[in-house]
C-alpha cells in the first residue's frame, strides 16, 4: 500500500474519526427519534368514526349512522347509543344498536317533530368509545346542522352542506402501508335518498387558494368512481412541494358538479422532511461546522503547527500528497459518519412512522451536509497554510463559524439594507447569492432545490436549479481544498 | 551520496542559507559546525525535504529532493534536534505507520522495529505512549524512526544533545557502524570534540555559508602552535623575559607564547632557570578545534 493510501487508512481508523462518527450518529439518531415520535404514523390515533345522517320524511325520522375506521373501511359491530329529543329537550326516543356488516346502523323513529336533536355515542362492545367530538346533530325545519370541522381528532374530518343542507363528509384517511399516502374519503349520505343510486365521481386540484364553491375548474388528476353508495375515496398525488396548499375536491354526478367543493390544507410533513427540518435548526449552522473545524484541526492543522507532520514529511511522501491524504480521510470520515447516521435515522423513522426517508430527501441531506463539512474543512486546511500557531488556527476557525454561520443572515440583510434593495424578488435572489457564499447554507439551498420552493417562491424562479446547485457544491468542495493544496506545495 | 549545490534558503528577507555547496560521499561522515543561527539546521531540514529551498539543488543518491521528493526520501534518514512525534501514539504502531510509506508490510516492519528498539535500548518501553518518553528516549526512538526503510544517507542534527554519556557513546558507535556500512552521514553538533573524533571532514558554517572544510589531515595540524608555561614564583619581571621569545598571553595560570614556531622550549626553560624562576610546566601546545573554530567564526 503506498504512503498516500496508508495515510488515509490511518486517518480513517484514528481515534478522532471514531469520536466524530459516534457523535454524528448519536445526535442524528436522537433527532430522528424526536421526529419519529412527533410524526404521523400509519395507524390513526383513534379508531372509528361515526358519520350520522338524519332525515325527516314527515312523521318519520330516518337515522343512518355510517361507521368507518381511519383507513375508510366500514366497521361492523360498533355499539351506538343514541337519543332523539324535541326542541323542548324532551326525549322522543332512545335507541341502541350495532353497525351492520356494511358499517351502517339504520333506524327510524316516528315523530311529528320538525325540529329535533340527535345525540349519539359510539362504543365498542368492550366499552371503549369511538372517535367523536361534538356528537350532536340539530335538525331544524328540514335543515340539518352541526359544527363544521373536527380537525383535532384522528381521523379528522369536515362536514359540508349543500344548498339543500344535505351533509357531505370529507375524511382524511391513512394508508396502512404508507402514512405519507394520504387519501380523502368523501361520503355523501343523501345519495341513498334524494339522489338515490345516482353515480358520483370525484376529481381534485392543488392550489395555493381554495377553489371556492363555484369553481369552474373541475380539477385534474385521479378520478375515482363511486364504489359504494355515497362513498368515494380519492388519493391525490401530494408531495412535500404541496405543503400548506389547498387540495380541492370536486364531486360530480352525471350532469353537474355537486356543491359544495370540498377542500383542505395539506399539512402532512413526511418524517424524512421533518428530520431534515429538525436537523436544519442546529446541524447546518452549528454542529457540522464545529465538527468540521475540529476534525480538520485534529487531522491536519495540529500536526502541522506542532511539528508532528515533519516526522511524516521526512518519509517518502510529498507535502501535497500528505495534505490530500489527510483531507480525503477527513472527507471520507464525514461521508461514513453521515451515511451511518442517516441510515440509522431511516430505520428509526421507519420504526416509529412506518415510512422510510425518501431517496431524494436522503440524498439531499447527505450531499448538503457533506459539502458543508468538506467546505469548512477545506477552509481550515487553507488557513493552516498561513497561520503558525494552533491558537491562531482554532481562533480563525471559530471566527469563520460565527461569520459564515451564526451571523451570516444578519450580515447579508445588513448589506442588502445598505444597497436599498426593495423588490422582494430581488431581495430573495440577492440573499440566495449571499447564502451561496457560506458553506453553512448549502444544505438549505440543496433542500430548497429538492422541494422546489425558496422562501415561498418557486426555487427555479430565483435561480435554484440543478446547474447552480451542482456548481455551488463543487465550488465548496474544490476551491478551498485546491487553494490549500496549492499553498501546501509552495509554502513551508 | 548527498550532493548540495548552490543551496539558498530565505525566510522573508533573511537568508538563513546562502549559496551553500557540499558533497558527502558514501562511507563518509561530514561534521557540520557553526554557531547558533549559522544555518546548520536549515541546511539539514532542506536536505531532509522538510522545507523547500529558495534556490539550489539537493541530490540524494542522485534523486532531486524537490523534483522527486518521494524517491529521494526513501534514501535518507533524518534525526532531528528536537524529535516531535505524535504524543498519543505508542512506538510500534507509529513505526509501522512510517514503514507503510516505504512499502514494508506490517509483519516485516514489526520484526525490524523490535530489533531496532532492542538495539537502541527502548524496547522495554514499547507499550508506553511517546508523550511519556524522556528527551533521551525520544532521541533513541528518533534513531529507530530514521532507520525505517534502511536508507543509505543520514542526517543527524544535534543528535548528541540530551543524551547521557552512555547514550553519546552508543550513538557515536552507531554512526561509525553506519559509516562502515558505506552510508553517507551529515552530523551537526556543538560538541566539537565529538566531531573531531568521528568526522572525516568538518564543515564550518557562518552566516549561512560554509567558510572552511577541514579534512582529517587538517584536523591533525590545526593553525598555529604555542608554548605553554607555568611558573611557581612569577614576578613583575617575568613578562619581560618571556616577551623575548614571542607574543605573550596569560590566562591567570598559564603563560602562552604564540608565534613561536622557531623557538625551542628548552631555550626558554634555560633563560627562566637563569633568572631564578621555578618552572612548573613547559610544553608545546597545538591549537584545539574549538580554538580554531572560534577564531574562524568570530
Amino acid at each position: 500500500m503506498n504512503g498516500f493510501l496508508y495515510d488515509i487508512k490511518r486517518t480513517l481508523s484514528g481515534k478522532f474519526t471514531i469520536i466524530l462518527i459516534v457523535l454524528l450518529v448519536l445526535i442524528t439518531v436522537a433527532t430522528a427519534y424526536g421526529a419519529g415520535i412527533s410524526s404521523d404514523t400509519a395507524a390513526p390515533a383513534q379508531t372509528d368514526l361515526v358519520l350520522p345522517y338524519v332525515n325527516d320524511t314527515g312523521g318519520v325520522i330516518h337515522v343512518s349512522d355510517y361507521v368507518i375506521n381511519g383507513y375508510g373501511q366500514p366497521v361492523s359491530g360498533l355499539s351506538i347509543t343514541s337519543s332523539i329529543g324535541n326542541a323542548s329537550i324532551n326525549t322522543i326516543e332512545n335507541y341502541t344498536g350495532s353497525s351492520n356488516s356494511q358499517g351502517y346502523l339504520n333506524f327510524t323513529v316516528h315523530s311529528n317533530a320538525s325540529n329535533f336533536y340527535y345525540i349519539y355515542t359510539g362504543q365498542y362492545t368492550n366499552g371503549n368509545p369511538a372517535a367523536y367530538h361534538n356528537n350532536e346533530i340539530v335538525y331544524y325545519n328540514g335543515k340539518m346542522g352541526r359544527s363544521e370541522s373536527y380537525s383535532t381528532i384522528d381521523p379528522c374530518y369536515s362536514t359540508y352542506f349543500n344548498y339543500s343542507f344535505e351533509p357531505i363528509y370529507a375524511v382524511i384517511l391513512k394508508d396502512k402501508a404508507n402514512p405519507s399516502q394520504i387519501s380523502t374519503m368523501v361520503y355523501v349520505p343523501y345519495i341513498n335518498s334524494s339522489i338515490n343510486n345516482q353515480p358520483l365521481s370525484i376529481s381534485y386540484n392543488i392550489s395555493t387558494a381554495s377553489a371556492g364553491v363555484n369553481a369552474n375548474n373541475a380539477g385534474s388528476g385521479n378520478v375515482t368512481e363511486m364504489t359504494h353508495p355515497g362513498v368515494l375515496i380519492i388519493t391525490p398525488s401530494l408531495t412535500t412541494k404541496d405543503l400548506d396548499k389547498n387540495v380541492n375536491f370536486f364531486i360530480n354526478n352525471k350532469t353537474e358538479q355537486v356543491v359544495p367543493t370540498v377542500s383542505y390544507i395539506y399539512t402532512y410533513i413526511k418524517p424524512g422532511v421533518a428530520l431534515q427540518n429538525d436537523l436544519a435548526i442546529y446541524f447546518g449552522i452549528l454542529l457540522i461546522p464545529i465538527m468540521s473545524i475540529f476534525s480538520a484541526y485534529f487531522y491536519y492543522s495540529k500536526d502541522k503547527t506542532s511539528g508532528v507532520l515533519e516526522s511524516i514529511i521526512a518519509r517518502p511522501i510529498t507535502k501535497g500528497k500528505l495534505m490530500i491524504s489527510r483531507f480525503t480521510g477527513n472527507s471520507v470520515s464525514f461521508l461514513v459518519g453521515l451515511l451511518i447516521s442517516f441510515g440509522l435515522a431511516d430505520v428509526i423513522l421507519k420504526h416509529y412512522t412506518g415510512v422510510y426517508i425518501s431517496s431524494g430527501t436522503f440524498a439531499t441531506m447527505l450531499i448538503g451536509y457533506l459539502v458543508e463539512a468538506i467546505g469548512f474543512a477545506g477552509l481550515m486546511y487553507l488557513i493552516t497554510q498561513f497561520e503558525r500557531t494552533q491558537g491562531q488556527i482554532l481562533g480563525t476557525g471559530i471566527g469563520l463559524l460565527f461569520i459564515l454561520g451564526f451571523m451570516w443572515t444578519t450580515l447579508s440583510e445588513a448589506l442588502l439594507f445598505l444597497l436599498h434593495i426593495q423588490s422582494i424578488t430581488h431581495l430573495l435572489k440577492n440573499l440566495l447569492i449571499l447564502d451561496s457564499i457560506s458553506p453553512s447554507y448549502y444544505p438549505d439551498i440543496i433542500a430548497d432545490y429538492h422541494l422546489g420552493v425558496y422562501s415561498g417562491l418557486s426555487a427555479s424562479s430565483v435561480g435554484i436549479n440543478i446547474y447552480s446547485v451542482v456548481i455551488i457544491g463543487l465550488a465548496w468542495v474544490l476551491i478551498p481544498s485546491l487553494l490549500a493544496l496549492y499553498f501546501a506545495r509552495k509554502r513551508d | 551520496m548527498i550532493a548540495i549545490s548552490n543551496l539558498t534558503k530565505s525566510f522573508k528577507n533573511f537568508k538563513a542559507v546562502n549559496d551553500l555547496n557540499m558533497d558527502i560521499s558514501n562511507g563518509e561522515i561530514l561534521g557540520l559546525a557553526g554557531l547558533n543561527g549559522a544555518g546548520k539546521t536549515t541546511t539539514i531540514r532542506a536536505t531532509a525535504g522538510i522545507i523547500f529551498p529558495t534556490s539550489g539543488k539537493i541530490l540524494v543518491d542522485n534523486f532531486d529532493m524537490v523534483e522527486n521528493k518521494t524517491e529521494a526520501s526513501k534514501h535518507i534518514g533524518w534525526v532531528p534536534e528536537l524529535p516531535n512525534f505524535e504524543p498519543d501514539s505508542r512506538p510500534i504502531p507509529l513505526l509501522k505507520y512510517y514503514a507503510g510509506f516505504y512499502g514494508i508490510n506490517s509483519a516485516d516492519a514489526e520484526k525490524d522495529i523490535v530489533e531496532l528498539m532492542k538495539k537502541f535500548d527502548i524496547y522495554a518501553y514499547k507499550d508506553k505512549k511517546l508523550k511519556f518518553y524522556s528527551q533521551g528516549m525520544k532521541k533513541r526512538f528518533s534513531l529507530v524512526a530514521a532507520m525505517m526503510g534502511n536508507p543509505d544517507n543520514f542526517l543527524f542534527d544535534e543528535t548528541l544533545n540530551g543524551l547521557d554519556p552512555q547514550g553519546v557513546r552508543e550513538v557515536r558507535d552507531f554512526i561509525i557502524e553506519l559509516k562502515k556500512q558505506g552510508k553517507s552521514i551529515l552530523l551537526s553538533s556543538h560538541i566539537l570534540s565529538e566531531l573531531q573524533n568521528v568526522a572525516d571532514r568538518i564543515a564550518i558554517m557562518k552566516n549561512g555559508t560554509i567558510i572552511k572544510i577541514l579534512t582529517r589531515d587538517d584536523l591533525n595540524h590545526l593553525g598555529t602552535t604555542g608554548i605553554k608555561i607555568h611558573i611557581k614564583n612569577p614576578d613583575d619581571k617575568l613578562d619581560k623575559v618571556l616577551l623575548n621569545f614571542g607574543q605573550l598571553e596569560y590566562d591567570g595560570y598559564y603563560y602562552m607564547i604564540k608565534n613561536s614556531s622557531n623557538v625551542d622550549p628548552s631555550d626558554i626553560n634555560n633563560e627562566l632557570v637563569k633568572a631564578n624562576y621555578k618552572v612548573d610546566y613547559i610544553g608545546v601546545q597545538n591549537e584545539t578545534l574549538e580554538e580554531y573554530f572560534l577564531n574562524m567564526v568570530k
